[in-house]
Formats: C-alpha cells, sequence, structure tokens
C-alpha cells in the first residue's frame, strides 16, 4: 500500500487510528498488537502471497536473536545467510543468471521472480536485530509480537527508513503518544505527502520525458534539465515517503531517526552521504564497513573497504549492473576526496564547492536512472556535446513546469527546517501558520493525487 | 496557544479522516465521470485470485480515487489552479490565444521507409475497395476531412514543433491513389484551405468540424457525387433546412478535459428539411425514433448529438424507392452528415466498424445490401491508421 493512495489515506488511517487510539495506552501490549495486525495487513494490501515471507524472516531473527545472546557468532551467521540467501533469490536471481548466460555464452533459462515489496528494507531491519543483540548493543527481545512489530511496523516497512532495533527497542515497550506529537507527526506526514504529490511527481514527468529520448535525439540542454529534475525527483520522493513514515512513527509514540538533512546543499560527495539516506549509509558503515575494518588497516584494504561497501550500497538498489557502477562511482569520488581533492576544496570558495558537489551529485544520478549501461553512456555524451539552440522539450518543459522546477529548487534548501525551529521555540501564531500550512499542501495533495494518474514510488521498487 | 493550534489541527484532520469515507460510502454511487467520460471503478469483489493477486486491494484504492466524496469538485479545483498557473498545458489540454481548446500533440516521429510501406499497403486496399465497388455498379466516394488539431495548427507554441509532414505524405499518397481510380475524391482539406481560413469551420471546444464544416462538406460531396451520377441527387440548400441551435452550451471533447471552466462558450447547431421527410430508423437492429439530432445523455450537450453518436450500424428508410441506396462508413465525422444525406436517399446506412456487431466485413456487407453510392469518410490523421474504418476486409 502506498502512502500517496486514496485507500491508505481514508480507509486505512481511520480505521488503525480509531483502534489503536481507542485502545487505553496502559494496555501496551495491546496497542502493539493491533499495530502489529494493521501493519501486517497493510503489507498485505499489496503483496498478500509475500506476508509469509516476511513472517517467515521474522521468525527466523527472532530465533537467530535468541540464540546469539549466548553465540553471537552462530545466531548472526544463520540470520545473515537465511535473510541474505532470500534477499539475493528475490532480487538478484535474474541479473545473476542473465549476466552468467551473456558472459559464458550459457543458456540457463532465467527465471521471473516477482520481488517482494520493501525486502531490501526488512532484511536489513532484521538482520540490525540480531547484530544488535550479538553484540550486547540491546537486549534479546523473548516476545516473538515485539520482534515482529520491529520488524514490519508498517510506517517504515515498504521503504525505509532502516530504523536499527537499538533505535526502537525501548519505544516498542515503553513509548508516550501525545498531542503535541501527533500534530508534529501528522504535521510531518502532510508535507511529506505534499514533497510527494505535488513536487516529485513533477519532476519525475520531466525526468520521463528527457530520459525517454533516443541516442541521436538528445541535445545538452534537455538531457542537463533530465538529470536535475530526476535528482529531483528522487529526493522528493524519497525524503517525502520519509517525513510520512518519520511522521506517522510520532503520531504511534515512535521516534525515528532521521534519513535526510538537505542534501544538496552540501560541498563534497563526503557531506552529501551524510545527509542522503542517513540509516542505509550509516547501517552499511556500521555492519559492514567497520566490521570489515574501516580505515583502521592498511591503506590497500581501506581502499579495499571503502570500494566494496560502496559496491554493495549500489547493487542494494536494484539488481543492474549501473547501480553497482553507481556505487562505485561513490565509492571512488570518496575515495579521492579523502586522498586529494578534500585538501584542493576546502581552499575552494563556497559556491564552487557547492556546484562542483551538486553536479557529481547529477552525473551519478544519471547512472541510476539510465535503463541500460548504453543509455548511461549517450546521455552522459549528451550532456558534455553542446549543440545549438534549445530541444523543443527543453522549451516546452520550462514553459509548462517552471513553477514546479522553482519550488523544488527551494525546497531543497533548508527554509522549511528554519521555519519548524521557530514555530517550536516561539509557538503562537507561527504554530496556526504551520498548521495551516501543511492544511493546505493535504488538500492540494489530495486533489492532486484524486485528479492525476501520475504517482509513483520510486524507492518501492528496493 | 500552541496546544490549542495543535487541537484545533488535529481536530480538523481527524474530521477529514472520518467524514470522507462515511460520506464516500453512504452517498449514492456515480457509475460514470463527468468530465473524464468514462465508466467509473466498480466496487472490488472478493475472490481468492484477486486476493492473493494483490489485485483486490489494488481495486480498492481505484474504487475510493473514482467514488471519493466530492470528486467532480475535486477535478474541478484541479484543472482551475492549474488553468490559474502559467502553463501551457492543462490536462493534455492547449488553451490558444483565440480561445480554442488544442490537443498536446508530440511532434511527428517517423520513419519514412516505414510509412511508405504502411502507404503502399493503404492505398493498395483502398484502390482495390474502389474498384470492386466500381465492378458492382455503384460509385465509391472518398471524403477526407481535417482533423481539429490541424485545423488550428497555426495556433500551437512554435517550440512544441509538431510537424504536419507526415500527414501531408498520408494525404497526397491516398488522393494520388484515388485518382488512379474511377472514385469520387473529396479532399475536404483543399477545400477548407480555400477559404482563407479553416477555423471558423471547426468547434473550437471539440475534436470535430462544426455544423458549418459538416454543411460545407455535405455540399462539396454532393456536388461531386452529382457530376457522376445519370439521376442527380437533391442537394439541400440552406433555404431548404431548417436551422436550431442547442441552448445548452456544447460540452465537448476537449473542454470537458478542463472541466468546461473555458472562457469560450459554443452552442452546438443541427439542421433538418424544411419540407418534412418522413423515414423509419433502425440502430444495430432495433427499431428508435426518427430522429436525426438527440442527445444520448440528457444531462449534458455534446457533439454526440448528432445522431445520438456513434452508433455501430444505422439503417434509414425513406421508403422512397426511386432514390439511391447510400451506404457510408466512417467515424465521427460521419454523423452530421448523416442527418443531411438521408434525405436525398431512399434508404442511407451507416456504419461505424469501431462499433458495428455484424460478422461481415465492408465487402460483405457491400454484397449484402448491394448499395448504389458508397462513401467513406476519414480524418487525414487516420489515412495511416487500420484500426476500426481503416481496414475493409
Amino acid at each position: 500500500m502506498s502512502f500517496s493512495s486514496p485507500g491508505f489515506i481514508f480507509l486505512f488511517l481511520p480505521v488503525l487510528f480509531a483502534v489503536y487510539f481507542l485502545i487505553p495506552a496502559k494496555l501496551r501490549e495491546v496497542r502493539n498488537l493491533a499495530l502489529l495486525l494493521f501493519s501486517l495487513f497493510f503489507y498485505a494490501w499489496g503483496e498478500p502471497i509475500f506476508v509469509s515471507l516476511m513472517l517467515l524472516s521474522i521468525f527466523i531473527n527472532y530465533c537467530c536473536g535468541l540464540v546469539s545472546v549466548k553465540h553471537p557468532r552462530i545466531g548472526i551467521t544463520i540470520a545473515a545467510t537465511v535473510g541474505l540467501g532470500l534477499f539475493i533469490y528475490f532480487k538478484y536471481t535474474g541479473l545473476l543468471l542473465s549476466s552468467a548466460n551473456n558472459l559464458f555464452g550459457l543458456q540457463i533459462p532465467v527465471p521471473e521472480i516477482t520481488l517482494p515489496i520493501g525486502i531490501s528494507f526488512f532484511t536489513f531491519q532484521g538482520l540490525s536485530y540480531v547484530i544488535d543483540v550479538a553484540r550486547g548493543d540491546a537486549p534479546a527481545q523473548k516476545n516473538p509480537l515485539r520482534v515482529a512489530l520491529y520488524v514490519s511496523l508498517f510506517p517504515q516497512l515498504i521503504a525505509g527508513p532502516i530504523v536499527r532495533y537499538q533505535t526502537v527497542a525501548q519505544e516498542i515497550s515503553q513509548r508516550r503518544e501525545s498531542l503535541d506529537e501527533a500534530a508534529l507527526g501528522i504535521r510531518r506526514f502532510m508535507l511529506g505527502l505534499g514533497k510527494k504529490m505535488l513536487i516529485s511527481n513533477a519532476m519525475g514527468q520531466i525526468a520521463d520525458k528527457a530520459f525517454a529520448l533516443a541516442d541521436g535525439q538528445l541535445t545538452w540542454d534537455i538531457a542537463w534539465l533530465g538529470a536535475f529534475a530526476y535528482t529531483m525527483q528522487i529526493y522528493f520522493d524519497f525524503s517525502g515517503y520519509s517525513d510520512m513514515a518519520i511522521g506517522l512513527g510520532r503520531v504511534l509514540g515512535f521516534h525515528f531517526l532521521e534519513n535526510f538533512n538537505y542534501p544538496y546543499i552540501s560541498k563534497s560527495i563526503t557531506e552529501f552521504w551524510r545527509r542522503w539516506h542517513i540509516s542505509l549509509s550509516s547501517w552499511f558503515r556500521d555492519y559492514v564497513y567497520i566490521p570489515l575494518g574501516g580505515n583502521r588497516c592498511s591503506k590497500t584494504r581501506w581502499v579495499f573497504n571503502l570500494l566494496f561497501v560502496w559496491m554493495l550500497t549500489g547493487i542494494w538498489h536494484g539488481a543492474a549492473w549501473n547501480f553497482m557502477l553507481w556505487g562505485l562511482y561513490f565509492g571512488i569520488l570518496l575515495l579521492l576526496e579523502k586522498l586529494v581533492l578534500g585538501k584542493v576544496l576546502d581552499k575552494l570558495p563556497p559556491i564552487c564547492r557547492w556546484v562542483y558537489t551538486f553536479v557529481l551529485i547529477m552525473l551519478g544520478w544519471v547512472l541510476f536512472r539510465a535503463e541500460s549501461l548504453p543509455q548511461v553512456a549517450w546521455y552522459l555524451k549528451a550532456m558534455f556535446m553542446p549543440s545549438v539552440g534549445l530541444h523543443r522539450l527543453t522549451l516546452y518543459i520550462l514553459h509548462q513546469y517552471h513553477i514546479e522546477l522553482i519550488i523544488a529548487c527551494i525546497a531543497s534548501i533548508p527554509i522549511g527546517r528554519w521555519l519548524s525551529q521557530q514555530e517550536r521555540a516561539h509557538g503562537g501564531l507561527l504554530t496556526l501558520g504551520v498548521n495551516l500550512w501543511a492544511l493546505a499542501v493535504f488538500g492540494l495533495s489530495i486533489i492532486w493525487m484524486i485528479s492525476s494518474s501520475f504517482n509513483p514510488f520510486i524507492y518501492f521498487r528496493f | 496557544m500552541q496546544k490549542l493550534c495543535n487541537c484545533i489541527f488535529l481536530a480538523l484532520f481527524a474530521i477529514v479522516l472520518a467524514a470522507v469515507p462515511i460520506l464516500t460510502f453512504h452517498l449514492p454511487e456515480d457509475y460514470i465521470s463527468y468530465y473524464e467520460n468514462r465508466a467509473l471503478a466498480a466496487e472490488p469483489v472478493l475472490n481468492r485470485a484477486d486476493l492473493l493477486s494483490g489485485k483486490y486491494f489494488s481495486d480498492w484504492d481505484a474504487y475510493m480515487s473514482d467514488h471519493i466524496i466530492g470528486r467532480n469538485t475535486i477535478l474541478k479545483t484541479y484543472a482551475f489552479i492549474q488553468r490559474t498557473l502559467p502553463r501551457i498545458e492543462v490536462n493534455e489540454i492547449i488553451e490558444s490565444e483565440s480561445g480554442a481548446l488544442l490537443i498536446m500533440a508530440q511532434p511527428e516521429q517517423y520513419d519514412p521507409v516505414e510509412q511508405a510501406e504502411i502507404m503502399d499497403r493503404k492505398t493498395y486496399e483502398l484502390k482495390a475497395l474502389a474498384n470492386y465497388v466500381q465492378q458492382k455498379g455503384a460509385v465509391f466516394c472518398y471524403v477526407g476531412i481535417p482533423s481539429q488539431r490541424y485545423a488550428f495548427y497555426d495556433e500551437y507554441p512554435d517550440y512544441l514543433s509538431i510537424g504536419r509532414s507526415l500527414v501531408d505524405y498520408c494525404e497526397k499518397r491516398v488522393f494520388d491513389a484515388l485518382a488512379e481510380t474511377d472514385a469520387v475524391a473529396v479532399n475536404m482539406r483543399e477545400v477548407f484551405d480555400a477559404t482563407g481560413d479553416p477555423r471558423p469551420y471547426y468547434l473550437a471546444l471539440d475534436s470535430h468540424y462544426n455544423y458549418n464544416g459538416a454543411l460545407l462538406t455535405y455540399h462539396t460531396l454532393m456536388e461531386k457525387l452529382n457530376e457522376r451520377l445519370e439521376q442527380p441527387l437533391k442537394i439541400y440548400s440552406d433555404e431548404d433546412l431548417v436551422f436550431h441551435t442547442e441552448d445548452r452550451e456544447i460540452f465537448g471533447a476537449y473542454s470537458r478535459r478542463i472541466c468546461n471552466l473555458q472562457a469560450r462558450k459554443e452552442y452546438l447547431t443541427w439542421a433538418e428539411p424544411r419540407e418534412s421527410i418522413p423515414f423509419t430508423r433502425t440502430d444495430n437492429g432495433f427499431s428508435v425514433g426518427s430522429n436525426t439530432f438527440y442527445q444520448p445523455d440528457i444531462t449534458v450537450a455534446t457533439y454526440a448529438g448528432y445522431m445520438g453518436g456513434d452508433i455501430g450500424e444505422t439503417i434509414i428508410q425513406t421508403h422512397r424507392d426511386d432514390l439511391p441506396r447510400v451506404l457510408m462508413f466512417g467515424d465521427s465525422f460521419t454523423n452530421p452528415l448523416e442527418g443531411l444525406i438521408y434525405a436525398s436517399c431512399g434508404e442511407f446506412r451507416s456504419l461505424d466498424f469501431r462499433h458495428y456487431q455484424g460478422e461481415e466485413n465492408l465487402y460483405e456487407y457491400i454484397d449484402m445490401y448491394q448499395p448504389d453510392i458508397v462513401i467513406a469518410v476519414r480524418d487525414n490523421l487516420a489515412y495511416n491508421q487500420s484500426e476500426g474504418n481503416g481496414t475493409y476486409r
């Protein structure tokens, strides 16, 4: 089920809130049970058949968590083998077999395997639980329903943020829902929905038009415009979803960590990855990079660790080689910044550092968005091949979408956060204003949702 | 203050969250989307296959979206906001400076070799049909009519660069092919262009011509036909006709898309012979009233008022056996012509193969009906198309 669907907002949410808040707060376990059932139903709404897969994942992680208390290595090994085994089977079988066929001239039949929604997220969350228990960062949970609730909690189930067990372990059993937190959460949900419906979808329409152009049709202007639009689409799509997830979590008494921190104001790639999809990069840092030795090892080993982690980060996003290329691209850029560029960048004016970063980020998103490696090549070539005049599509887009383009630029800088801080500090009319603003954005989002058919969610496919 | 604001905010949200589903499920259900001209999603029916595939739940999403309380108001608000913003198009409709509504179109992109092959085939089929009709002792008349988009081409923003080279190429191939036959060829593009400005002959809010355009087409094709006939058909001049105009403004295919919010308004006109010609009419084998103009949906005035819309087979009998039997086939551009041509025939039949329920193809129908005149009507964007009325056998 998508947050930006009428079924979610006008069927699921009212029933959930009614049931959840009618149960007295004292009956925490009953509230948790209700939340678990609603979360499973939320998942079943999209793909009922894969609920069993998620239940299997929960069961394995629950058992491995118990085993990990006394036998950490065994617990982690079983959880990783089974969890990642299922993950690899569902996500990468097609890619591995078709690549083997191409590479070695084999003719192995490639099965069409449907990717369970959110498998990348709930697999990593399950592993996070077992590893946290094995490391002693969190206690093993004896109540399987609590593990089930942690893994399947609907706000972050399908597109993150990847919530680490230690973050919410205490809140699963002891949390306090409050009116102010609920208002904050609902506002966050509304503004997240607005990011998705009002900005991301418009940017997606531009990007789809640009990336649909074939080799020979692309000119530098539409290629850059398309790359910029996709840069904005993926940010407002994913951060909008994260806002909605964090907001709904707040209403239900959970405090998920922030997933985005205005990444497009970054002045280096290193800073960008501290601000973009924070839950994923910190997951890889804490559960893969550091256990591999991090940077406390030989230089060669460190280079390997970094590139390996970024290759995994890339391929986590999708079963295609361009995702791996995208991961390696950022791995190499981070290496360069740490070894050479960092010192040079420090001497440059902030605007130059920002331009450097933003251009490289856009180029990265071209790798990410392209449907194939040849498209990566022709798209990048078009970006750097000057041509006379502007493409007709550029003119059309600038006439049709200039308002959304301007709003996207403004919304990607931290004006919203500053306003939110002012509201929290001063309240009064600011609270009224922020609430009215959220309601207006919500109203517009509903109007857009009902009236337009273009409403994809990029991170659903991960 | 902060707490009070948050209380009111949450209360408002809760009211919306509760009221929308309650009202949606308790108010009478609509079945047709007024502005989108489509059937709304039906309430999902639970079955094992749909439940397991997830279709049952996704159908609920579609149902909720289609039946949400105040949906027409939501669509209208969306169109209003979009029109207020400085945009080129709203819901794929461009509102030109003259106030005409134009459908958004992509630039022509085509493979000339592929199009040449298509037109080789199309013109071969067309010539074969023309010759077949002639062999049967009948007259074949082909009428090409520019689409509204083509007539208003100059009102599109230049940078859209839609182009019309493909349409022009297809038109040339069609009329070159007809010139190799004995068919009566009527290229209304040339006729409309010769007036100096084709736009007054077209609806500004719909994809079709207006009644002036239909009348000009009627006169042109009848005059050309009469040049070929031993017994000329009566051509009804303006003096022979009584004109009517609908009270309600037209709800055009394009104005519908922007919820009729455009400034420009138009009204449908139609005519009937001053001297009454009694006739009987059957549609798809069922007897219907003796009308050539009625709105199938009484709530709105649309182009479908001409003959009641697109109908698979219409048979009009004036019971004057001395007059010819005429068969016309084509898309919606035939509809206003039908209401005029029938008056000159003993029997008039109209086929629209997009909706025809019989099993005969055009050749078989001609064999069965043995008409004296066969009239094909095609819009110029469809010359290279094979769907519906573009396939004869």
